[in-house]
């Protein structure tokens, strides 16, 4: 029973003591402002669509490039320096790989 | 329908990423997670706004994991208890906001000065524990919620820090 009392006064004595007490911050008007300009940045929908031609582009190309390598430069390997096949090979590597990293990136700004 | 305009805004962040709405929903819940801050940091005003910041940076990172199994203001303290425990660990400061005077603290007033006196009575759980209860008004079960504790174990910490207050207060002759 004295143990209840107790609680209650304890209760009680803090309630009004964080009621006059508490602290409030003060105004910032600027808060909202500087969370929004910390977001990630979104892509805008014309950004987007220059970005989709572009990766549009870079396929087609990349589609002729395969094609080219393909249809005449392999076939005439014998013809070629070991050293310029390998950069051939690393070109067309490398531009096939950075074609997919656009794509994928292109994916990204969809969702 | 205040509860109605915020699902409505959650909506809109979470399919269209709305940034107008992330804004209103920002707008609305700033000046509790402040204060929520204002009182773990010891009246440090320009911490509790970096913390506030980063808090509402993760919302916006994880809106989409909001289930809403329990409410949004306890998901957005339960990020915010993160995001200070988080500081606490990288700057290993829980000995010293524990136990030392807070030089970096603006204290700049006696309320203020009181409050913060008071409130470093108690461990940091316990602090988080009591800012919540008596200060944002949250129900035992919120704070369990908020702390991921049993709300057993949160009565019990609620207990012992609400004896060391009352201790503290009588001492210093508030009654």
């Amino acid at each position: 029973m004295n143990d209840k009392i107790q609680h209650n006064n304890e209760e009680d004595l803090l309630r009004k003591y964080f009621t006059e007490t508490k602290i409030e911050p003060p105004s910032n008007v600027w808060f909202t402002k500087r969370v929004m300009h910390k977001l990630p940045h979104r892509f805008s929908s014309v950004e987007r669509n220059i970005m989709t031609v572009v990766t549009i582009i870079s396929v087609v190309m990349c589609g002729i490039l395969l094609y080219y390598s393909t249809d005449y430069i392999l076939p005439h390997a014998e013809n070629k320096i070991t050293l310029s096949l390998l950069c051939i090979y690393v070109t067309i590597i490398s531009t096939m790989v950075l074609v997919l990293l656009q794509i994928i990136r292109l994916i990204k700004t969809y969702f | 329908m205040r509860r109605a305009n915020e699902k409505l805004l959650l909506t809109r962040v979470m399919l269209l990423d709305d940034r107008n709405a992330f804004a209103m929903l920002v707008e609305q819940h700033q000046p509790a997670v402040r204060r929520f801050f204002l009182h773990q940091t010891s009246g440090d005003e320009m911490l509790t706004d970096d913390l506030a910041q980063l808090t509402f940076i993760k919302l916006y990172y994880s809106i989409k994991q909001f289930k809403g199994l329990s409410g949004f203001s306890t998901y957005l303290y339960r990020i915010a208890y993160n995001v200070f425990q988080d500081y606490l660990r990288k700057k290993q400061l829980y000995d010293v906001v524990e136990t030392l005077p807070d030089d970096s603290a603006t204290v700049d007033n006696d309320t203020r000065l009181d409050i913060v006196n008071a409130l470093r009575q108690l461990s940091s759980v316990e602090r988080t524990i009591v800012t919540l209860f008596y200060i944002e008004d949250r129900k035992v079960e919120d704070i369990a919620d908020i702390l991921q504790l049993p709300e057993g174990t949160i009565k019990s910490h609620l207990s012992r820090a609400r004896k060391k207050l009352a201790k503290f207060l009588k001492e210093n002759g508030y009654e």
